[in-house]
């Protein structure tokens, strides 16, 4: 293998090695005694080339809990918002979840 | 012999057009989701409360300001107060310096007014930035669910 190849392997495996995910935020609610019955929904968009133009991806995520726990509460919401690199610049991801514990009848 | 005209340049302008302009136009910085009654959810009235305030790149204009300085001669000068003004916006933040830094402080009024029952819930709280550049829309937005009557 020549230097130059070399060189080029090197770097596109230091590319493909870079795809981490990044915390942005994190947040949670009071979280409840009884915590038997878990729900938990996802919002996630793929990105390419940094084009974003807007974020009413993660208006869903409290009906998404909601249908889940049908006449119930959902309580102890846990938010996290993370952005994952696959290839820089090229593609990236928001991805935000939201978990929580659902409170139905006498539990509540 | 006319030569046909090149198109070979089009799709890398086009391209890097589209980067330039859509390089995060919409910024997410946090988004937040409270407690959920599942009946107010699914059946109350959807609200939606958005609120911003222009924001700018410091950092951006003190480059601008350092590359205007080289061009009239008063590089010193600009270089000193872009790096002033990039010293005094330090520190955490999301998204670009606001000049109101209370802007966000009417969102319980807002939500007051979009529920008067008062019964709210499902509210999700979205921070970020619409950016244009070297000019920004720093957005706080507030989505949630208003079951109406008492």
């Amino acid at each position: 293998m020549t230097m130059g190849r070399f060189k080029m392997a090197g770097l596109a495996l230091v590319f493909s090695l870079v795809g981490c995910t990044h915390m942005r935020s994190v947040s949670t609610t009071s979280i409840p005694a009884q915590r038997d019955k878990p729900v938990e929904a996802e919002a996630y968009r793929l990105i390419f080339f940094l084009m974003n133009f807007n974020n009413d991806y993660v208006h869903s995520l409290p009906r998404d809990l909601a249908k889940q726990c049908p006449n119930g509460r959902v309580e102890g919401v846990l938010t996290k918002h993370e952005d994952i690199i696959y290839f820089p610049l090229i593609a990236q991801a928001i991805r935000v979840t939201a978990t929580g514990y659902c409170q139905t009848g006498a539990a509540q | 012999m006319r030569t046909p005209l090149s198109t070979g340049w089009f799709g890398p302008s086009v391209l890097l057009l589209a980067m330039a302009l859509g390089q995060g136009c919409a910024i997410l910085h946090s988004a937040q989701v409270g407690d959920i009654d599942a009946q107010i959810v699914m059946e109350g009235k959807r609200f939606e409360i958005k609120i911003a305030e222009l924001g700018v790149d410091i950092e951006g204009m003190g480059d601008l300001a350092k590359d205007l300085g080289k061009s009239t001669k008063r590089a010193e000068e600009t270089n000193t107060a872009a790096d002033l003004i990039q010293m005094s916006n330090m520190g955490p933040s999301t998204g670009n310096p606001v000049f109101r830094v209370d802007y966000s402080d009417t969102l319980i009024e807002r939500i007051k007014e979009a529920c008067p029952s008062g019964r709210v819930s499902g509210l999700i709280s979205v921070r970020e930035t619409a950016s244009y550049g070297l000019l920004s829309g720093e957005i706080v937005k507030l989505i949630g669910y208003c079951a109406e009557g008492e």
